[in-house]
């Protein structure tokens, strides 16, 4: 009964609507073919458990989607050092993300039509997403970023209720058993004449 | 009779006292919605990893903490103070145990219980909440943990003090929630003063009964309290005012075994 009540509170906390900070940035253009560009950096504040970024894609084509825990000046500095005369093409993000395996934590494509990307880190990170068109073909694209404040990370919080929920249930069918034949055993008790 | 069969006879006695249907159920409720609703790592976002794991301990600790508290009084007050009150103590005073023994049968359900609880939930909400930020500093951790439950401890050793004197449930209950009141509004006062006078010696008396309150000045919690920094205690004086806490703790629980085994005539 004890996990019960645990779920029922995660249940009430997986309600509360998740908050923006500071204003969303949007932008609507053409992405050339085998491009990528530097979409969000935190770099104003780090990204922790509670605060992550957001951001709503709509395409006609399909796009890649990668998260970084670096900081902008790490992945620039690189990029720039690279290319100096800032041609970002898809080999290139290729190299970056051969030398930076490590720091890859998203790895996502994007499909025609509209995607939402969440991204909360478990611990205080540097984040850096990079967008990149893979395909041979020009693609339109619109973007909404926007960093967001949750209590916790809507996965976790569903992970921890789908464990709690259905083994508060297990636990509890003993005891209400228990109850259902101790309630019956009254019940019997009452219907006797009494002596 | 073996010598465990007694006492397990009476903790599960104090277990089905102080925890009928749904008290356990609703307290574990309350600890979880109030433990997630709470837990705030947003506000310290400049400060390094260290301090946001203490604040993310300390954010998810302070109102299910007082959830704790009530719990324990309910327990310890209510429940042991009425046995003395009624009487029913005599019963489990018949028992082949030494009265130390009884005690701690009682304040193993009445504390140990609400504590199993009480970490069991906090430990599930840092698996939710920021795992990464919890693994990477254990240490931290684990030292806000006690550092914040020092005070909480202090306040249950002194009620439980109060109950063996006064032996009356109810009067021991409210004297609880008023010292729990009182405290609060003394810390912010010394606290105040502290800021006015520029002297750090009224924190650190109240981080001997509050160790949390040494810890949040290493971490920079009471820079944003006050205009002028006065106190910046380094990690390991912390750790010092958490053990001094816990020795003013121990001090006040042996007191309380002493008079329940030798002075209380019942």
């Amino acid at each position: 009964m004890v996990l019960i009540a645990l779920s029922l509170a995660l249940y009430l906390v997986s309600l509360i609507p998740q908050g923006t900070v500071g204003l969303s940035e949007k932008d609507e253009r053409t992405f050339a073919a085998q491009t990528f560009e530097i979409t969000y950096t935190s770099y104003r504040v780090p990204l922790n458990p509670q605060l992550g970024v957001q951001i709503v894609i709509q395409t006609n084509g399909t796009l890649n989607i990668k998260a970084f825990n670096l900081n902008y000046t790490e992945v620039f500095g690189w990029l720039d050092e690279r290319s100096p005369s800032h041609n970002w093409n898809v080999t290139l993000l290729e190299e970056f993300v051969v030398a930076h395996q490590e720091s890859l934590v998203r790895d996502q494509n994007v499909p025609a039509g509209n995607t939402t990307f969440t991204y909360i880190p478990s611990k205080i990170e540097n984040s850096t997403i990079i967008i990149s068109n893979p395909t041979s073909t020009v693609v339109k694209w619109s973007y909404e970023n926007k960093t967001i404040t949750v209590i916790a990370s809507p996965e976790r919080i569903f992970f921890a209720l789908m464990l709690t929920a259905p083994l508060g249930v297990v636990f509890s069918i003993p005891w209400v058993v228990t109850l259902l034949k101790h309630r019956r055993g009254t019940k019997r008790k009452d219907a006797l004449p009494s002596a | 009779m073996k010598k465990g069969k007694p006492f397990l006879e009476i903790f599960a006695s104090a277990l089905h006292e102080d925890y009928r249907f749904p008290v356990l159920e609703i307290f574990a409720f309350l600890y979880a919605l109030g433990t997630f609703a709470f837990a705030n790592l947003a506000d310290f976002r400049f400060a390094s990893t260290e301090a946001m794991a203490y604040f993310l301990v300390s954010s998810l600790m302070g109102i299910p903490l007082f959830i704790f508290l009530i719990l324990v009084f309910k327990n310890i007050a209510y429940g042991l103070g009425g046995d003395l009150e009624k009487g029913t103590i005599q019963t489990f005073l018949s028992y082949p145990l030494k009265r130390r023994n009884i005690l701690t049968t009682k304040l193993l359900s009445a504390l140990g219980v609400a504590l199993l609880l009480f970490f069991g939930i906090q430990l599930v909400a840092l698996i939710v909440l920021a795992p990464g930020v919890v693994l990477s500093n254990v240490g931290v951790v684990l030292l806000a943990y006690v550092a914040n439950s020092g005070f909480v401890f202090l306040l249950t050793a002194i009620i439980l003090l109060v109950t063996l004197f006064i032996r009356k449930g109810g009067v021991a209950l409210i004297v609880g929630i008023i010292l729990w009141f009182a405290l609060g509004i003394a810390s912010s006062l010394v606290m105040f003063i502290a800021s006015i006078t520029g002297s750090a010696l009224p924190l650190q008396i109240v981080a001997l009964l509050n160790p949390s309150t040494a810890l949040s000045a290493h971490y920079g919690g009471l820079q944003l309290v006050l205009l002028n920094i006065v106190w910046e205690p380094t990690l390991t004086e912390a750790a010092f005012y958490v053990v001094g806490n816990y020795a003013i703790v121990a001090f006040v629980f042996f007191l309380a075994y002493y008079y329940f085994s030798r002075r209380l005539s019942i």
